[in-house]
């Protein structure tokens, strides 16, 4: 009895597992509100991103490189860098692309020069830059000494100030209130300087004849780059502080997340994200980038060494003992892209094109935008399956080149490979550009399989089917249509119906030999037409008659035009008119815009003013105004009665 | 006089070897005292120059020709003692080193330098050219290493200050060759036309024919006084224009200029010259990543942008074998770009970069070393802009884009075109000059621009070239038949016609294609028209920071609104500003002209940063007008405007209406109108680059974007202008400026690009002055009045209404013998008549100026000086704000010679 409860209850506890990984509901992933904190980059494994700045490049792992960021200005949210105006960010220039620098200050060590600089801007009123006699620099010339910050980047600024030391901050350590600049001009730039390519530098402030210790220059709100302050007298001078007031937000910031670990290989859904936009919205924009790794370093690092007969080598290390190195040791490091897909675009609300399932995700997002005009974002989301669908789905179409406008009958065929446990799909949605004829001879491993058609739309076409799951499951199936562009592409997505949410994209590539013209490495999604066919926007033009006779007898009272619109991807205006002989236009058939595909049109003889035209040889003109330039077609028809 | 060498050879030897008799001995003292008595004498009667100067004899000639040396008969005597040929310590100086030497008598003659007078020059073919000095020498020989080598000696620059000009003439026919740093050179404004040529320009003139022919070394041209510059990677240049009259009324012209770049390790003629060579640096390697990126030609509108359907590379190696990248499962690396229906949408600021790396894993292909050609095969679409770069040439560089901005794909396309790097540009073609037939005149210039790239292998000596042709056209013609007058032109230039070329790096070889500093320009920007080009280029580092064309009339560098700044004693304050001087100049607003461009700014006032072309690339289209004359004083001109750009969906069409009247009216003063009223659609940008002076700085080139105010606009452009001339003394101007831009478009469009639907400038400026001589102190009473009624184009600047007026008295006496005093008063009610103030504008104010001057003219140490000593006390007394007051003292020398 005990043993039999047991073994039930076993039983029962095994079964309810098995149903909770069965059920297993399709999981998201959120940065942002409700979700994890930005500042945390998605709490994973640190960003790698590959910096070439010099011949072997470095590695940044911080998610907001240059701290270009905004965390705290709306809670929640990111956008990039804001600046109150009561804000000194002067210490910017501390940061990895800017830079502080004293370029004619000669007669002064390099290093001193760099601590006095460095104190001009961190806040540190103890220290200051000197251009002072000094015992082994007596005549140390003051009149044409420039500082120059570089923020690297434009930064919004409105105000900058600069101030010897015991004037602002006392310091009665160093009573130098009155060594303060007795002549001085402010330039600004928000480039490098380069008179060659209409970046001067702008004089904003001058005043040959200083009174005051503290200058203080307000300047419009701008973007800057540089900022040069120049002594225009001989008089010794000190800096204590250099102070520039930011605004608005910066022109563009990155935010990378972490390397996210999925924990395995996932089938990643839509991607997602809450936007908003700050100001004017054609002035700013924000760009969702992804990439998928198998593994957890999308950065090779790689370590330089001599051979034992003095021939030089570059071997792969890991990162850890790669930064263990000496500088001399230190190979070029490169991006992994064996085992990292490039960035792709991701569009919101849209599959990724990242390839997958993929165990390692990670997000880049670009802002761009004016100093008050900027975007903000407050979630990134996507979902995804664990198992994934398939490991691989690979899908391709044959032949892969067909006439345009001829009907053509297509082989389709989907290979699933699976490496481990799978989910595997009992649903295709493939894209078309028009609608599908018939869908046929569907197959599984070669045996004929049911299969249902649930929706035939002009973009796209979705079949139902049992569940495949095995690795090696080889799905084929017949579809018929014209094609009526280059690239016609029948791209696709396996669902798995329980979880609808998260289908998988096809990836083209070799699924099966459809015979010897089927070349493997060709194999795509893609059908191409006869170069020679490409550039024309109409195909043939089918009359139902040459001869219309509008006398209601039933026998050519109207006509019947029939074509073909090719290539174009958005409605286009397409009219069809009449003219006499002598050139006169006598009637515009239709004048309205038509998306790619076929066309059907009737005319019944009937002139503009809607009785009929008189018998006799009439010239149709057909216009297609296209973007790149306007088609015309013509021809003849006769009007008898 | 000399002595046979044989005659003097015995000399020693007679006294040596046997035994001599006394008798023998005092014949030979007689003979020697004979001859030192003869040597004495002849060398007291001229100097000796020794064969240095041309007096070497040797079988009785005189020669110079490189010859080698021959057989010297008096050196066949049968000895073992080493035989010395009697150079040039014997000829010049009568020393044997075996001789006893005494300067007693014969005194002592220092060294004198054999090369005084230079060194001997020879021809190619060995002809003896000239004892002198090489002051200029320009060679190229291959192959070899440092084979291009240019030497500007010291001379170049001291004796000839950087010109040499060779010429010759017989009858009609002339020729100059002139050879210099800074040549004034054109020859067609469409393909070469520099202020600063640094090289050689060969010109020929007959009556009926022209030509020249222009070379140089553009990487490195020379430096005169350095050391002979000798490279082996370098840049050449040549260039010509053939002109020949036909007939009385036609001049037909060709014209070529090709730069190239030259390796001289290379055959010269192992490839064609004009299609240049790739640089060792180029050609070290094999290439070993291609990419290729597509963007959008017009980001601004964030659609559109370029679609990518399908890619592919064919590679060609030297077995003639083709390998298509996709029948080997070559794909490339595709980053960017939105996924849509069948192709990746590169929209906005979204860019798709498409890399083939031939060491990426799947490459199957050809071995490196063993390709010689790549073609990349793109199915593109849309409003594509297409750059390509390598990892032998980093940066992108453009290679096709779009025509229009095409968003519905009806432009798809197959882009097919070999990787190369530029090695070459050339242009090519003809002028027609038509001149008074039939009472026209035209001007045509039609030219080809090819530019050749080449495909680097360091295993070949020859590479496959490949080349893109680019035209340009411009056509003018006019008509003028008293009182009827037309003119037309009619103009089209490729996009990617270009007029420059990167230039090798001295220091390295290589090609930056990013850096101007190397980018050496066939058509220099210089709108300002002086002999230093605006922009910083190859040639010209340091350009020209003060740009100002048509506002230095008096050419003398400085720009007219502020004539009495320089360098030495800046000026900050525009004249138009500054007291006294403000009365005779007025705010550039109040200037007149023609737009025909839109932007804002009148044509001939106007710096961009753009080659001086004629016609700008990547335009298109015709003007066109007719008018006629109503009498001498009156012109009326109706016009056509229809400019396009090719690479954008952009346009400037315009229909105008001109008449101009400039009238004597009985001799009492002179009146001028202008009225310029034109319908417009304009959405071309025309930035420029202009010289602002903004408040208290002595001023500087800006960046000037075109609002683009007229999208869809009438603009009325009205100035007339009324001078009094007639009263002695007496001096009235008045001018007055009214231009419209009345909006036709829709109100929203016009609100969201901030434009006003009226917008409208109309000001009056009257001024009087009335100059009194009472004995020797002259009056000068003045008034002058500024009147502004402004409302922007951008609707974010505020309206202005204002009314200045300046009341000033001057009186100047003379005091002693040369020295004057000078005091003037200046009164300023200046009005805000808005209110509030608007933002930028000032609050109404009442200003007085007083200045005293005491002027001194003397002589000192041949000089004239200048000395001013002065005081100038200036008030303001604001409506709503405190009082400002400014107080000014000065004591200034200035020296001159006149």
């Amino acid at each position: 009895m005990v043993r039999s409860v047991i073994v039930s209850w076993v039983f029962c506890c095994v079964a309810f597992c098995a149903s909770l990984v069965d059920a297993q509901n399709v999981r998201t992933f959120t940065l942002g509100l409700g979700g994890r904190a930005w500042t945390g980059g998605g709490d994973s494994i640190d960003p790698e991103i590959l910096v070439r700045d010099s011949a072997i490049g470095r590695v940044d792992t911080t998610n907001t490189p240059e701290e270009a960021i905004e965390f705290l200005h709306r809670p929640g949210w990111i956008s990039p860098r804001f600046f109150n105006p009561e804000e000194n960010i002067a210490s910017r220039v501390l940061l990895d692309r800017g830079s502080i620098t004293a370029p004619n200050s000669l007669l002064i060590s390099s290093a001193v020069r760099r601590l006095q600089l460095l104190g001009t801007v961190n806040g540190d009123h103890n220290v200051a830059f000197e251009r002072k006699p000094t015992l082994s620099n007596p005549e140390a010339n003051a009149r044409g000494i420039l500082v120059i910050l570089d923020f690297g980047m434009p930064v919004g600024i409105h105000r900058v100030r600069f101030y010897p030391r015991n004037t602002v901050v006392p310091t009665p350590n160093a009573p130098f209130q009155d060594d303060f600049m007795r002549g001085y001009e402010v330039w600004i730039n928000d480039r490098q300087t380069n008179t060659a390519q209409n970046a001067p530098d702008e004089l904003v402030a001058r005043d040959e004849k200083n009174e005051s210790p503290i200058v203080d220059v307000e300047i419009p709100p701008q973007y800057v780059r540089l900022v040069k302050v120049r002594s225009l007298s001989s008089t010794p001078f000190e800096i204590d502080e250099v102070e520039v007031y930011g605004t608005g937000y910066l022109s563009e910031a990155r935010y990378v997340t972490d390397l996210i670990d999925l924990g395995d290989r996932a089938t990643i859904g839509r991607v997602r994200w809450t936007e908003n936009t700050v100001g004017q919205p054609a002035f700013s924009s924000v760009g969702v980038r992804v990439r998928t790794g198998l593994d957890d370093t999308p950065v090779v690092y790689q370590r330089k060494g001599v051979g034992e007969f003095g021939d030089p080598f570059v071997i792969e290390i890991d990162g850890e003992e790669y930064h263990q190195l000496d500088r001399l040791s230190k190979g070029p490091l490169i991006e992994d892209e064996e085992n990292w897909s490039p960035w792709k675009s991701a569009e919101n609300g849209q599959l990724s094109t990242a390839p997958g399932p993929r165990r390692y995700v990670q997000f880049r997002l670009d802002f761009a935008g004016r100093i008050f005009d900027t975007r903000q974002i407050g979630r990134l989301q996507f979902d995804y399956l664990q198992p994934p669908i398939a490991d691989t789905l690979r899908a391709e179409v044959f032949p892969r080149l067909a006439e345009a406008e001829k009907a053509a009958t297509f082989n389709y065929a989907v290979l699933l490979k699976s490496t481990g446990p799978v989910r595997g799909y009992d649903r295709l949605e493939i894209d078309t550009n028009i609608q599908v004829a018939a869908i046929r001879n569907m197959r599984l491993n070669g045996e004929p399989i049911d299969f249902e058609v649930i929706e035939n739309e002009s973009d796209r076409f979705t079949l139902s089917f049992p569940l495949i799951a095995g690795d090696g499951d080889l799905l084929e199936f017949t579809f018929d249509l014209p094609i009526f562009r280059f690239g016609s592409t029948f791209s696709g997505r396996a669902y798995n119906s329980r979880w609808p949410t998260v289908p998988q994209i096809l990836e083209p590539g070799n699924a099966v030999s459809f015979g010897p013209e089927d070349i493997d490495e060709l194999a795509s999604l893609a059908v191409a037409i006869p170069q020679a066919q490409v550039g024309k926007l109409v195909g043939q033009i089918v009359w139902s008659t040459d001869v219309l006779t509008p006398n209601g007898d039933g026998i050519n009272d109207e006509l019947e035009v029939f074509f073909n619109l090719l290539q174009l991807t958005l409605p286009t205006p397409v009219s069809l008119e009449i003219y006499d002989l002598a050139g006169r236009k006598v009637h515009t058939v239709f004048s309205d815009e038509h998306r790619i595909g076929p066309v059907i049109k009737r005319w019944d003889g009937m002139g503009e003013d809607g009785r009929p035209l008189l018998p006799g040889s009439y010239i149709w003109v057909m216009r297609i105004r296209a973007d790149a330039f306007e088609e015309v077609h013509a021809g003849t028809i006769a009007i008898v009665y | 006089m000399r002595l046979k060498k044989s005659t003097l050879e015995r000399l020693p030897l007679s006294t040596k070897g046997s035994r001599c008799e006394l008798r023998t001995m005092s014949k030979i003292a007689l003979f020697g005292c004979l001859l030192i008595g003869f040597l004495w004498s002849s060398d007291g009667v001229a100097q000796e120059y020794g064969a240095r100067l041309g007096t070497i004899k040797r079988g009785g000639k005189v020669s110079f020709e490189p010859t080698g040396p021959g057989i010297l008969f008096d050196a066949l005597d049968p000895v073992v003692r080493k035989w010395y040929v009697p150079q040039e310590l014997y000829a010049e100086y009568g020393w044997d080193a075996r001789a006893y030497t005494n300067y007693a008598n014969q005194l002592y003659q220092r060294y004198v330098s054999t090369a005084l007078e230079g060194d001997y020059f020879y021809d190619i073919y060995g002809n003896y050219l000239m004892h002198g000095w090489l002051v200029y020498d320009w060679r190229q020989e291959n192959p070899q290493p440092f084979g291009s080598m240019v030497e500007k000696s010291g001379r170049f620059s001291s004796w000839f200050s950087n010109l040499v000009i060779a010429s010759d003439h017989k009858g009609q026919y002339h020729y100059a060759i002139t050879i210099g740093n800074q040549i004034r050179s054109t020859l067609t404004p469409m393909t070469f036309s520099k202020p600063l040529f640094d090289g050689l320009q060969w010109d020929f003139l007959s009556d009926k024919y022209a030509g020249t022919l222009v070379m140089s070394r553009i990487s490195e041209p020379g430096v005169s006084g350095a050391n002979p510059s000798q490279q082996t990677d370098n840049t050449n240049l040549i260039g010509g224009r053939v002109e020949v009259q036909v007939g009385d009324f036609a001049k037909v012209g060709g014209t070529f200029v090709n730069a190239h770049q030259a390796y001289t390790q290379l055959e010269s003629f192992s490839g064609d010259m004009f299609k240049g060579a790739l640089t060792g640096p180029q050609n070290f390697a094999s290439i070993s990543r291609i990419d290729v990126r597509i963007s959008d030609d017009s980001p601004e509108d964030g659609t559109g942008g370029g679609a990518l359907f399908a890619s592919d590379i064919v590679l060609y190696d030297t077995d003639g074998k083709q390998t298509r990248g996709s029948e080997i499962g070559f794909r490339p690396l595709i980053e960017g770009g939105f996924q849509r229906r069948g192709y990746l949408a590169a929209d906005g600021s979204e860019q798709i970069k498409i890399s083939y790396d031939f060491n990426d894993r799947t490459y199957a292909g050809p071995d490196l070393a063993a390709i010689e050609r790549a073609r990349v095969e793109l199915v593109v679409a849309n409003d594509y802009r297409i750059e390509i770069a390598s990892d032998q040439q980093e940066t992108f560089l453009p290679l096709a884009q779009a025509t229009g901005n095409v968003k519905d794909n009806s432009n798809q396309r197959v882009i097919a075109f070999d990787y190369g790097i530029p090695t070459a540009n050339q242009i090519a073609g003809f002028t027609l000059e038509v001149d008074n037939l039939a009472g026209f005149r035209s001007y045509l210039e039609v030219n080809v621009n090819q530019q050749f790239r080449q495909y680097p292998n360091p295993g070949l000596s020859r590479h496959h070239v490949v080349g893109e042709k680019e035209m340009a056209w411009l056509l003018n013609i006019s008509r003028s038949k008293y009182p009827f007058f037309a003119f037309a032109e009619a103009f089209d230039v490729s996009p990617r016609y270009a007029t420059h070329m990167y230039v090798v790096d001295r220091n390295n070889g290589t090609v930056d294609f990013s850096n101007d500093f190397l980018r050496f320009e066939f058509v220099e920007d210089n709108d300002d028209q002086d002999r230093q080009p605006d922009w910083r280029r190859k040639g010209w580092e340091s350009g020209d920071r003060e740009v100002f064309p048509g506002w230095d009339e008096n050419n003398d560098f400085i720009s007219d609104f502020n004539q009495n700044d320089n360098e030495d004693s800046p000026n900050l304050i525009p004249d138009y500003e500054e007291p006294f001087l403000r009365f005779h100049s007025d705010r550039p607003e109040f200037l007149y002209g023609i737009d025909m461009n839109h932007n804002g700014w009148i044509d001939r006032f106007e710096n961009d940063e753009m080659a001086d072309l004629p016609y700008k690339p990547d335009f298109k289209g015709y003007n066109a007008y007719t008018g006629f004359h109503l009498g001498p004083a009156w012109r009326v001109t109706l016009g056509q405007q229809r400019v396009r750009q090719i690479s954008a969906k952009r346009r400037n069409l315009a229909t105008y209406l001109i008449a101009t009247a400039d009238v004597d009216i009985f001799s009492w003063g002179r009146w001028v109108l202008f009225q310029d009223i034109r319908k417009v659609k304009d959405t071309i940008p025309d930035d420029l680059f202009q010289w602002l002076q903004p408040a208290n700085t002595r001023g500087g080139m800006r960046l000037v974007t075109d609002p683009l105010a007229a999208p869809d606009t009438w603009i009325n452009t009205t100035w007339m202008g009324f001078d009094l001339t007639r009263i002695r003394g007496l001096r009235w101007e008045n001018k007055l400026k009214w231009q419209l831009y009345h909006q036709l478009g829709d109100p929203i469009a016009l609100a969201l690009r901030d434009l006003r639907e009226r917008a409208y400038f109309f000001g009056v400026i009257n001024k009087v002055e009335y100059k009194v001589n009472w004995g020797q102190t002259t009056w000068i009473p003045r008034w002058k009045s500024e009147y502004r009624h402004q409302a922007d184009v951008n609707g974010a600047v505020a309206k202005r209404r204002e009314w200045d007026q300046f009341l000033s008295f001057l009186v100047r006496f003379p005091f002693l013998r040369s020295s004057s005093i000078e005091s003037g008063i200046e009164y300023e009610i200046f009005n805000q008549l808005l209110n509030p103030t608007p933002p930028g504008g000032v609050d109404s104010f009442r200003g007085l100026i007083t200045t005293i001057q005491l002027s001194n003219l003397s002589e000192y140490q041949g000089y004239k000086l200048t000395t001013t000593i002065g005081f100038e006390l200036a008030r303001r007394e604001f409506e709503f704000d405190q009082v400002e007051t400014r107080t000014r003292g000065f004591v200034a020398i200035y020296a001159g010679v006149e």
